[in-house]
C-alpha cells in the first residue's frame, strides 16, 4: 500500500537562537571560571567586594557552564535533531520560544541573585525558591513541546538519542523537585526541608545525577546523533547502544553516595554508592567504544576533519572520566582524592573535554548547514582543537598534581607522631599549580574565541536558512512490521509515553532504595543531647556563612582518619547535624575544615576572627583567603529573625514555643557580649554588625560536642 | 556509645538492601542483554541508519 507523502518544516530559527545562547553563556561561564581560578592564586583579584568574591562567583561559574552553556547546548541539539528524527515539525513554535526566553531569563536571574548573595547553599542547586519554580515551569514547557512532537511523529521507532532525551527530561524533573523541597522564609530566602545527613544524601543524589542526567545522558543523545552525522556512517553497534542506555540510567541513579564516603552517612548507603559507581564503568565504556568504533575505517577522515577530531577527544575524555569516576568511588582512593583538587581535575576532564568538545563539534557541524556556506576556516577550527586540547591538558595535570600533593601533605606525620605540615603550608605549596591551571583555562578560552570568530565569519558569508522541509508518509494506525520478527523492545521503542514511564520507574528504584531508608532512620539518627539548636545570632551568622559561599572552600566534616582527628578534633557524627538546614559539609578544602572551629582544640579568640575576616593575611601570613571587609561595616538585618525561628520550628528544630518573640532580644544580648569581648582586645565595634553574627556562628561549630562525654570516641 | 555500626543496626533487615539491588540489576541487565543478542539484524541496521536518512 503506498501512502501519500506529507510535507512538513524544520524550524532553524529556534536552533539558531539556542546556538547563539550556547556560545554567549559558554564565554560568560568560562570567564567566570577563569576569574575564580586566578583568585585562588592571587586573592587580590577578589577586589574586596562581595559581588566579585570567590564564594559568590564560583556558583555563578558552575551554574553558568552547567545550566546555561550545556543547557542551551542540549536544547540546540534537541530542537535540531528531534524533528528530523521524528520526521515532524516541533509541536509548537510558541512553546519553543517560551522555552527559549524563559530559560535565558532564568539564567540572568540566576547570575544576578547568586552575585547578590541569594543562595540555598546546596551545590549546583543554589538558586532560591522563586527561580526553582521558574525552572520547573520552563522544564514542563520543554517537556510538552518534546513529547507532543514525538506523539505526532511520522517515524514509528524512536532512535536511541531520543531515549536519552526522554530519560533526561523525566529524571531531571524528579531530581530538581525532590532536592528543591525548601521552606520559604521570605521572597528570596528559604531553608532546606531536610537536615544534616538526610540533606546531604538528597543533595548528592541530586548533585551526582545532575552530572549524570544533565551533563551526560542528553549529551550522549547528541553524540549518538552528531557523530554518525559527521562521520556519515551509522553508529557502530545499535545493540550496544540499547545496553548502554538501560544499564546507564539504571545504575547512575544509585551512585550519589560516593560523594559522602567516610562521612557521617550510614555505612550501608556508602557501600551501595561504591558498588554501583564501580558498575558504571561497563555501560559508560560500552557507550564510549560505540562512539569511537563508529569511526572505524574513517580514521583518514579524522585527520582531515576538525569536527571528528573534537568528537574523538570528547569521547576519549568521556572514557577517561567514566573510568576515573568509579576509581574515585573506591573508599581507599576516595580517602586521598576527596576534598582535594583531584576532584576538580576529574570534573574538568568531563566538562572541558566531553561537554565542551561535543558542543564545539556540533556547532562547527551545524553553522555551515544552517547558513548554506562552508565553514569560514577549517584551519582555524583545527587550531581551536589543538589549543583547546592543550588547554585541557594544562588544566588537568596541575590539578592532579595539586590533589595528590596536598592529600599526601595532609596525611604526613613526623616521627614523633605530630602532623608534619600546617594546613596553610599545604595550600601555599600548590599555589604554582593554581597559576598553571589558570593558564590552561586561558588557552581553552582562547580556543573558544577562535571559534567565535570563525562562526562570525561563516555567518557573515552565508545566508541563514530559516526553514527546511521534509517529506514522509503519515504513520498508519496499525503497526505492520516491515521485516522479520519483532521483539518486545521494539514495542517500547514505538511508545514514547511507556518509554517515559519505564525510564521513570528505572530511575526511581535507585532513588527510593537510597532515600527511603535514610528518611526512616530520622527517629534513629542518634541525637546527641549536648547538641543544641543555634541561637538566633548563630543562625543569622550561619545564613551569612551560606550567603558568602564559605562552603565552596571550607568543609564541615571531619572524617575518621588519624590525620584529620589530629588536625581538627574528633570525627563528625550524624547526630551533630540534626539542626542543619541546609547541611554545610562542603566538597572541597581550599581552606581547613571548620566543623571543630569553636572546639577548645582549635578555638581562636573573637578578635582573631574579627581581624581574620577583615584581612586574613593579618592572622595567617600567606593565606589565600579573600578579605571580607563589608561584614565589619554592614548592619545585621534582624527583621527576619523571628520568621527564621518559626521556619526552623516548622522543620522540627526544638525551640521553645513562642521563642520567636524573644529571639531578637536574645540575639542582641549575645551580640553585646561578643562586642564586649572584642572591646577587651581593643576592637571597637557596634554589636549590630554582621561580623558579630559570623563570629558567634564560627565559635559555635563543634563546641557542643565538647561537653558530651558519651559522644567522644577515641580512634583505635 | 556512638559507633558507626549503630546506623547499620538501626534499620531492621538493612542487609537485604544491597542484595535486592544487586538482584534487581542483574535481572534487568540479563533481560536487556537477552533481547539485544536475539534481536533482528535488519531491524537493528535500519534503526541505526535513522540519523543518516532524516531528510
Amino acid at each position: 500500500m503506498t501512502q501519500s507523502l506529507e510535507r512538513f518544516h524544520y524550524d532553524n530559527k529556534i536552533v539558531k537562537a539556542f546556538m547563539y545562547a550556547t556560545i554567549l553563556w559558554g564565554v560568560v561561564g568560562m570567564l567566570a571560571g577563569l576569574l575564580i581560578a586566578f583568585q585562588m592564586a592571587f586573592p587580590g583579584l577578589n577586589f574586596n567586594l562581595p559581588y566579585t568574591t570567590f564564594g559568590r562567583v564560583r556558583p555563578v561559574h558552575t551554574n553558568a557552564v552547567i545550566f546555561a552553556f550545556v543547557g542551551n547546548g542540549i536544547f540546540m541539539g534537541v530542537y535540531y535533531a528531534l524533528p528530523r528524527l521524528m520526521k515532524a515539525s516541533m509541536y509548537s513554535r510558541r512553546l519553543s520560544w517560551i522555552h527559549f526566553w524563559g530559560w535565558q531569563a532564568i539564567i540572568v536571574a540566576a547570575a544576578v541573585t547568586l552575585l547578590s548573595g541569594f543562595t540555598t547553599g546546596k551545590e549546583y542547586a543554589e538558586l532560591e525558591w522563586p527561580v526553582d519554580i521558574a525552572i520547573t515551569l520552563i522544564w514542563v514547557v520543554f517537556g510538552i513541546n518534546m513529547f507532543m512532537t514525538i506523539l505526532k511523529r511520522r517515524e514509528r521507532h524512536l532512535y536511541v538519542a531520543v531515549w536519552f532525551w526522554i530519560a533526561t527530561w523525566v529524571t531531571v524533573a524528579m531530581l530538581h523537585i525532590v532536592n528543591s523541597f525548601e521552606l520559604p522564609v521570605s521572597f528570596m530566602k528559604s531553608y532546606s526541608w531536610y537536615a544534616g545527613v538526610q540533606d546531604a544524601l538528597v543533595q548528592w543524589w541530586y548533585g551526582h545525577n545532575a552530572v549524570a542526567f544533565f551533563l551526560t545522558t542528553p549529551y550522549l543523545g547528541l553524540m549518538y546523533y552528531f557523530v554518525p552525522k559527521a562521520a556519515n556512517r551509522p553508529v557502530y553497534s545499535y545493540r550496544w547502544s540499547i545496553i548502554h542506555f538501560w544499564a546507564l540510567i539504571f545504575i547512575y541513579i544509585w551512585a550519589g553516595p560516593h560523594h559522602l564516603l567516610y562521612t557521617a552517612l550510614p555505612d550501608w548507603a556508602q557501600s551501595l554508592g561504591t558498588v554501583f559507581s564501580f558498575m558504571l564503568i561497563f555501560p559508560s565504556w560500552a557507550g564510549m567504544l560505540n562512539g569511537l568504533m563508529t569511526l572505524r575505517g574513517a580514521w583518514d577522515k579524522v585527520r582531515e576533519d576538525p569536527i571528528l577530531k573534537f568528537f574523538v577527544v570528547a569521547l576519549t575524555c568521556y572514557g577517561m572520566s567514566t573510568f576515573e569516576g568509579p576509581m574515585l568511588s573506591l573508599k581507599n582512593v576516595n580517602a586521598i582524592s576527596h576534598f582535594t583538587d583531584w576532584t576538580v581535575a576529574h570534573v574538568h576532564v568531563g566538562a572541558l573535554g566531553w561537554n565542551g568538545f561535543i558542543t564545539f563539534g556540533a556547532l562547527y557541524w551545524l553553522v555551515p548547514r544552517m547558513f548554506g556556506t562552508p565553514l569560514y576556516s577549517k584551519k582555524l577550527a583545527a587550531n581551536h582543537f589543538w589549543i583547546g586540547t592543550l588547554g585541557i591538558i594544562l588544566y588537568a595535570i596541575p590539578m592532579y598534581w595539586a590533589g595528590f600533593t596536598q592529600a599526601l601533605m595532609w596525611k604526613e606525620f613526623t616521627p614523633e607522631g605530630t602532623l608534619q605540615y600546617q594546613f596553610l603550608q599545604t595550600v601555599s605549596n600548590i599555589r604554582p599549580m593554581y597559576i598553571l591551571r589558570g593558564v590552561g583555562g586561558t588557552l581553552y578560552l582562547v580556543g573558544v574565541f577562535l571559534m567565535v570568530y570563525n562562526i562570525w565569519k561563516t555567518v557573515a558569508a552565508g545566508k541563514f536558512i530559516p526553514t527546511e522541509y521534509g517529506e514522509a508518509p503519515a504513520l498508519s494506525k496499525i503497526y505492520q512490521p516491515s521485516h522479520g520478527n519483532t521483539y518486545w523492545h521494539s514495542w517500547i521503542e514505538r511508545r514514547p509515553i511507556q518509554m517515559l514511564a519505564v525510564s521513570l520507574v528505572v530511575v526511581a528504584i535507585g532513588g527510593l532504595f537510597e532515600l527511603i531508608p535514610t528518611f526512616l532512620i530520622k527517629s534513629n539518627v542518634p541525637t546527641i543531647a549536648a547538641v543544641k539548636p543555634y541561637t538566633p545570632l548563630e543562625l543569622e551568622g550561619r545564613d551569612i556563612y551560606i550567603r558568602e559561599g564559605c562552603y565552596t572552600c571550607h568543609s564541615q566534616m571531619v572524617r575518621p582518619f588519624r590525620d584529620e582527628v589530629a588536625r581538627y578534633g574528633e570525627y563528625s557524627k550524624a547526630g551533630e547535624f540534626v539542626y542543619d538546614h541546609p547541611f554545610q559539609w562542603g566538597s572541597k578544602r581550599t581552606g581547613p575544615d571548620l566543623a571543630r572551629e569553636g572546639h577548645s582544640k582549635n578555638r581562636k579568640s573573637d578578635s582573631w576572627h574579627y581581624n581574620h575576616m577583615m584581612k586574613p593575611t593579618l592572622m595567617s601570613p600567606g593565606s589565600l583567603m579573600p578579605s571580607y571587609p563589608w561584614l565589619l561595616d554592614a548592619d545585621l538585618d534582624t527583621s527576619l529573625t523571628a520568621s527564621k525561628i518559626k521556619a526552623m520550628q516548622t522543620l522540627g528544630v526544638p525551640y521553645a514555643k513562642g521563642y520567636e518573640k524573644i529571639a531578637v532580644a536574645d540575639l542582641n544580648k549575645q551580640a553585646a557580649s561578643i562586642a564586649e569581648s572584642l572591646a577587651k582586645d581593643k576592637i571597637k565595634t557596634a554589636p549590630n554588625k554582621e561580623i558579630i553574627a559570623v563570629i558567634a556562628y564560627l565559635q559555635k561549630l563543634g563546641r557542643d560536642i565538647e561537653s558530651n562525654k558519651e559522644a567522644t570516641v577515641t580512634l583505635k | 556509645m556512638m559507633k558507626f555500626i549503630n546506623y547499620l543496626e538501626s534499620i531492621t533487615g538493612i542487609s537485604i538492601y544491597p542484595l535486592v539491588s544487586l538482584v534487581l540489576f542483574t535481572v534487568f541487565f540479563a533481560v536487556v542483554a537477552l533481547y539485544v543478542f536475539t534481536a533482528d539484524k535488519r531491524a537493528m541496521e535500519r534503526k541505526s541508519h535513522m540519523p543518516l536518512d532524516d531528510h
